[in-house]
Order: structure tokens, then C-alpha cells, then sequence
């Protein structure tokens, strides 16, 4: 049989039952505002109903800064100015903090906050910004002068204000100076701090990768490029690759070339790619004017690339 | 072209810390490259003849 609450009989329409609580509150459940038949049947076993903040889908990527303000090329502008002690960001900055697994996958919380600000740095060096995630998805911002540690296991700094971040473990702790506990703690950027202000504000990367633009022409003999990745962590895939811009040797314009490390003596001449937590480059040999050489797409034939018909980049993104 | 001003200098990005090169430093660092001459045919010739008396002393 089913009852009808539906306006008629002196009740007014829309209606919604409210549940009082124990001692205080209440609770209300609404109809829908406007035309809809939905069903809902409820579970057959006892438990606390979620709501839209317990359901937050897993993060594209793990501990990192998942939104912001991007500039044309993808980097990250996400504001604030030098020559204080204050960085405040502009735009909404949306972080997520990982914290192990349950059985329900990988444990997350996922925060934002508009125009964050970070105050006090003051202390001649690099300062690291970073992020508490609330468990009511807001954001604390903190500073430290402590580089974080990302290692793929192993102790945890006890030390006071010291960050760790087992990657295998997907957990942040945080030193006191006699223990480290779990914090839901992610690094956006860090500043250089001279003269007691702030000098140079660099905000590391989203999602922990990154493509540098094209530069059109490839390098000649001796050369050394570096771009900044930004990414923030030193467990890292990076390489270098082109992109053919006039065709030549069986490749068409649009055709990418992959270009992994290594010299191929009289076949292709390749360039090794470094890496640090925030950079990658590399460097051309300083040998001839044959800097580079490819295989021809069909035939294998090796030949000297024109510079000119190709364009190049690094990248670079997160092992985890 | 930027400088750490210990002597490196790259182009890309600029690093933090780094800066931009003057033309006068630019032009003292590309004067120190040593870039190695591609070898004549003569000295190739020389290197496979070289590597040919090594085959033929093999046993």
C-alpha cells in the first residue's frame, strides 16, 4: 500500500518532513523543487547517510595542488608579489593530501581556499609554503624553512617541522621533535627570503608534471638547455622531445620524436636529459656540427636533422 | 642566455637565484667552447686502416 503526502486533505504543498532532534535540531527532508519523480529506497542495513563532503571522488593526482590559476603555457600564476614578508595567492587554490588507503581505495582529503596568504617569512634562504587540509575541506597555510623529504620508504623525520612523505605509503608526517604524526600537509611553492623579504616566489607545478613550451629550431654544438618543471619532488621521469615543423627524412610536420639519451656514434646523436627537483635540461655535445642525427622513417638511412625543420621540448612528470 | 655567475650558462628558464647573462659574459663563454671538428676523410681513412691492421694481426 502507499501513503500519498501530496498537498491535498488541508495539507500545503511543497511539503517536507522534519525530524526533530534528540535535544536539539532538526532535520528536514525536502520534496523535489520542481517536477521529478525519483524513488528513493532506502538500504537494508543500518548506517550514517553521507553527504556531498564524505562522497569526494578520488583526485586525478595525489598529494598535490590540483587547481589554480594557469598561465597560457599550463604553469602555474597563481599570484602574489615580493618585497615583504607576505605571499598571497589570487584565485582559488584547490590542494589534496593523501593519507594511505582503506579498503574503499586511497584515502584523500581534498581542500580550497580563495586567496590563500602565507605571513612571517622572513628568514634569510628558501622558505617551503605548504597547506594543512581541514577535514572540512578548507586550507591552513604554514611555512617552514625545512625542505620536505619525498623518499619511496624508510623512517620519518621526528624532527620539529620536518615533513616526510613515504611515497609507497602515500603518508605525510611531520615532525614534533620527538615524534612525527600524520598530517594532511601538501607544499605549493616556496620563496626566496633575502635582506628579511621575500625575493623570488616559485609555486610548483599541478598534478606533479610538466611539458615546456616549444622552442622552434633544435640547439647546436655545446649547448645547454635548463627549464623549470617546478614540480617540486626529485622522483622523476623526464626526457626531451621533438616535433617535426617542415617535412624531412620520411616525417611529416605533426610527427613526434621521442629522443631517449645516449650517442649513437656514426647513427643518431642523442642528448642526455638531467633532472633536479625543479629543473631539466640537457646539454648538446660539443662535437662537430652534426649535433643531431635521425633514422629515416622508412628507410633507417641515418641522416643530419636540419635544425630549422624541427621544434623541441622537455618534460618532465612525477614517478608516483 | 642566464647565469648562475659561477661560470654555467644555459638558455630556457631562468633558474631561481640565476640571471641573465650580459652580452660581454656571453660572448667570453661562447669564446671558451672547444667544439671538436668533425674528423677529414683522410683521418677516418687513417682510423679504418688503423683498425684493419688490428683484424689482420688476429690470429
Amino acid at each position: 500500500m502507499t501513503a500519498t503526502v501530496d498537498g491535498t486533505n488541508g495539507i500545503t504543498a511543497p511539503l517536507a518532513v522534519i525530524i526533530a532532534g534528540a535535544t536539539s535540531g532538526q532535520a528536514t527532508i525536502s520534496p523535489p523543487a520542481v517536477a521529478g519523480t525519483p524513488t528513493l529506497t532506502l538500504p537494508t542495513v543500518s548506517g550514517t547517510l553521507l553527504t556531498n563532503n564524505d562522497v569526494s571522488p578520488t583526485p586525478p593526482v595525489r598529494q598535490t595542488v590540483i587547481s589554480g590559476t594557469v598561465d597560457s603555457n599550463g604553469f602555474p600564476s597563481f599570484g602574489g608579489s615580493t618585497g615583504s614578508t607576505t605571499v598571497t595567492q589570487s584565485n582559488i587554490l584547490i590542494a589534496t593530501a593523501a593519507n594511505g588507503s582503506d579498503i574503499r581505495g586511497g584515502v584523500n582529503r581534498t581542500g580550497s581556499k580563495t586567496n590563500p596568504s602565507w605571513t612571517g617569512l622572513s628568514t634569510n634562504g628558501t622558505m617551503y609554503l605548504g597547506v594543512t587540509v581541514n577535514a572540512d575541506g578548507t586550507l591552513t597555510e604554514f611555512s617552514t624553512t625545512l625542505q620536505p623529504t619525498y623518499q619511496w620508504g624508510g623512517t620519518y623525520s621526528t624532527t620539529a617541522n620536518q615533513r616526510t612523505f613515504n611515497i609507497q605509503e602515500m603518508t605525510m608526517k611531520v615532525g614534533s621533535g620527538a615524534a612525527a604524526t600524520q598530517a594532511y600537509d601538501v607544499f605549493v611553492g616556496e620563496v626566496t627570503v633575502a635582506g628579511g623579504v621575500t625575493t623570488a616566489i616559485t609555486w610548483y607545478a599541478l598534478m606533479g608534471r610538466y611539458i615546456a613550451a616549444w622552442t622552434a629550431t633544435l640547439p647546436g654544438a655545446a649547448a645547454a638547455i635548463s627549464n623549470n618543471h617546478n614540480i617540486g619532488v626529485s622522483q622523476l621521469d623526464s626526457g626531451m622531445e621533438w616535433e617535426n615543423t617542415t617535412t624531412e627524412f620520411g616525417y611529416a610536420v605533426g610527427d613526434q620524436l621521442n629522443v631517449p639519451a645516449g650517442n649513437g656514434g656514426n647513427g643518431a646523436t642523442f642528448a642526455f636529459t638531467w633532472q633536479t627537483y625543479k629543473s631539466v635540461g640537457f646539454t648538446t655535445q660539443n662535437a662537430g656540427s652534426t649535433v643531431f642525427n635521425v633514422f629515416h622513417k622508412t628507410t633507417g638511412v641515418s641522416n643530419t636533422a636540419t635544425p630549422a625543420n624541427w621544434k623541441y621540448r622537455t618534460w618532465s612528470k612525477r614517478k608516483w | 642566455m642566464y647565469t648562475d655567475g659561477n661560470g654555467n650558462f644555459y638558455v630556457g628558464d631562468c633558474r631561481t637565484g640565476d640571471r641573465e647573462a650580459t652580452v660581454d659574459e656571453v660572448a667570453e663563454f661562447e669564446a671558451t667552447k672547444v667544439i671538436v671538428a668533425e674528423p677529414t676523410k683522410a683521418e677516418l681513412l687513417a682510423q679504418i686502416n688503423a683498425l684493419m691492421a688490428k683484424v689482420e694481426a688476429l690470429p
